[in-house]
């Protein structure tokens, strides 16, 4: 790909980006002028309802939506690269289960809802830990991570379903809202914990990106070039894991996301990470917030769950993808 | 001189002013948002439906709720929605509601008052009283909960001389769930002079069991609680087994879920007198 195409992307992306923040910050909950809405937005030291409605509940859920679909996004490509799969995708090597996991046990035993992410996150980390424990064991080989992982999910969702059946119908109820994914509840500390997490980790990312390039190869073509695969996949797969579980824990499991920008991102920036990774990364952070628009508006005033929406919209728009495109490259 | 008449105008304008705003404030709120349909119900028995200003798309009794704005579903309820209806109090329920909502809408700087699920008899009497002490209506809860307790007594002592009958409530048929002792539901049972045959051997308040169980505990009476079609076939499926004593007698009754699963006290009350009626038909045919 040429500079010139690959700056006009990238401008088209940041603008769509862009236009995505002031749409998604336009339409909200309530039935809420447009000509007010950016007036507060302007005006974040006025005072009243609207003002708040704008910068305390609308704002921190486009944020946070913006942070969830980068993070997602980047760690789908990363996987996808790394174990040179195409359903690659963040939930793959077992974050989701043990967010899942470390939720159940959080309700189970009580513990207030501001609460409930940090147990989400050690769950995830529990099982970020174990997949790693269990591959290093194997030379960090993509079908040990892969199975690893696969095995990981199957060993926790059926320690989830253990504690729903021994829970009370109120707990269940709980646990599988929280699963659901949702933005709607967010904070500023939370953001701030999220952006803490995710951001700097995502830049660590980027700088990886020619490794991951080349462990695309394959582990041997990688070691002919000089990358030690095993290290570097080790280090990666910690970094893509921990922004997944951040992601889980501030939003919960919020599907598709992970999967599909990468391929689609793929298709239009190519193969090259360099590209991949900051293109998958501003339009995960489109597609989640204009997902995240479309199920508070569409049925309003009730709300639909964002992953419907991503799921509905997402698949639709790839299939017809899927279908128009001729040659399919993963790498 | 003259200013002192100034001033003794100035403290009587402001005595007749302000003095029914203060008192009319310290009345109760005046905008409320429910977040479930029991407090929505409550509230319309307590007199509350004026300041009621909103309810869940959940809330459809009494029929005067519908006319309410939506504020979004029991558990996805529309924040900015609920924020911009400025409301003087939110009513929700722990356990019901989520515990993200009660929290994001108390960051808000919402009143947001979050009651206890009510799992007894007990407990439905005394969220009933805190709700009258919350709105202001202390004395008409306190009303409405004598003439229900009176009742509820008046049936229970009613149904003690009589043979208890042995009583499966069903709730969920795929898998088969039923109510355990710590259920409201299995209050209506003990007070309509009926034992509940899972009583006994489960600690959960909803426990999943066996349909063998259920043959072997041979309940002369089953009740399904309606939750759509599958109700209809359920009560089929039981009176194939001639052996039970439910299916022999024809005592398979099929009941509301919005009788028997609101816990409010009028609701537990209707939803006993009806119960009382299928154990005990001889002592309640004038009843119902």
């Amino acid at each position: 790909m040429n500079n010139k195409k690959c700056i006009g992307i990238f401008s088209l992306l940041i603008l769509m980006l862009l236009a995505s923040f002031a749409v998604a910050s336009l339409a909200g909950g309530s039935e809420l002028k447009a000509e007010k809405a950016v007036y507060y937005l302007f005006h974040p030291n006025g005072s009243g309802i609207e003002r708040d409605i704008i910068w305390k509940i609308r704002l921190p859920r486009v944020i946070l939506g913006m942070l969830v679909g980068a993070g997602l996004a980047c760690c789908g490509a990363v996987f996808q690269g790394l174990l040179r799969n195409p359903l690659a995708e963040p939930y793959t090597l077992g974050v989701s289960g043990g967010a899942a996991l470390g939720v159940s046990l959080g309700v189970m035993f009580g513990i207030s809802g501001v609460y409930i992410p940090v147990f989400a996150f050690c769950g995830s980390a529990l099982s970020i830990l174990l997949v790693y424990g269990i591959a290093c064991r194997k030379r960090f080989s993509n079908p040990t991570l892969i199975l690893g992982g696969v095995i990981m999910s199957f060993l926790f969702s059926s320690l989830v379903f253990f504690i729903f059946s021994v829970s009370r119908a109120e707990d269940v109820h709980g646990i599988i809202l929280w699963l659901m994914g949702d933005l709607s509840s967010t904070s500023a500390p939370l953001i701030k914990i999220v952006s803490f997490f995710i951001l700097p980790a995502i830049g660590l990312l980027f700088f990886f990106s020619r490794d991951i390039n080349i462990l695309t190869l394959g582990d041997e073509k990688a070691f002919h070039l000089g990358v030690n695969s095993k290290q570097v996949k080790k280090i990666i797969f910690i970094i893509a894991s921990f922004i997944t579980g951040a992601c889980v824990a501030a939003s919960g499991i919020i599907g598709f996301v992970g999967l599909i920008v990468p391929h689609f991102m793929r298709k239009i920036v190519g193969v090259n990470h360099r590209l991949l990774l900051p293109a998958s990364v501003l339009a995960g952070a489109i597609f989640l917030v204009l997902c995240d628009a479309a199920a508070r508006v569409i049925i309003r005033p009730l709300e639909l769950p964002v992953g419907v929406i991503t799921g509905i919209l997402g698949g639709v728009f790839f299939l017809s993808f899927l279908l128009k495109v001729k040659h399919w490259d993963i790498f | 001189m003259k200013s002192g008449i100034k001033f003794k105008v100035l403290v009587l304008f402001f005595l007749v002013v302000l003095t029914p705003d203060i008192i009319f404030a310290a009345d109760g709120p005046k905008r409320i948002v429910s977040l479930t349909p029991s407090i929505t119900e409550s509230l319309y028995s307590l007199g509350m439906g004026e300041e009621l200003i909103a309810v869940t798309s959940y809330c459809n009794y009494p029929a005067e709720a519908r006319t309410k704005e939506i504020i979004g579903t029991l558990i996805n309820p529309n924040i900015e929605k609920i924020f911009s209806l400025s409301p003087d109090m939110i009513l929700a329920v722990r356990g019901i509601n989520r515990p993200q909502t009660i929290d994001k809408l108390k960051s808000l700087g919402l009143d947001v008052i979050a009651f206890d699920k009510c799992n007894t008899y007990d407990d439905i009497i005394n969220s009933f009283l805190k709700l009258g002490k919350l709105t202001g209506t202390e004395q008409k809860a306190k009303e409405i909960v004598n003439r229900v307790d009176k009742e509820v007594r008046y049936i229970s002592q009613k149904v003690k001389a009589l043979p208890a009958a042995r009583v499966f409530w069903e709730v969920g048929a795929r898998p088969l769930v039923t109510i355990g002792a710590k259920a409201f539901a299995n209050e209506f049972i003990q007070y309509a002079g009926g034992i509940n045959v899972f009583a006994g051997t489960s600690l959960v308040i909803y426990p999943r069991v066996s349909r063998e169980e259920v043959l072997k505990m041979n309940p002369a009476v089953i009740i399904l609680v309606i939750m759509g079609n599958v109700t209809e076939k359920e009560k089929i499926y039981w009176q194939k087994f001639q052996e039970l004593e439910a299916a022999k007698s024809g005592r398979i009754y099929l009941i509301n879920a919005d009788i028997v699963c609101r816990p409010t006290p009028l609701s537990f009350l209707a939803g006993l007198r009806k119960v009382a009626a299928l154990l005990h038909p001889e002592s309640f045919q004038q009843k119902e």
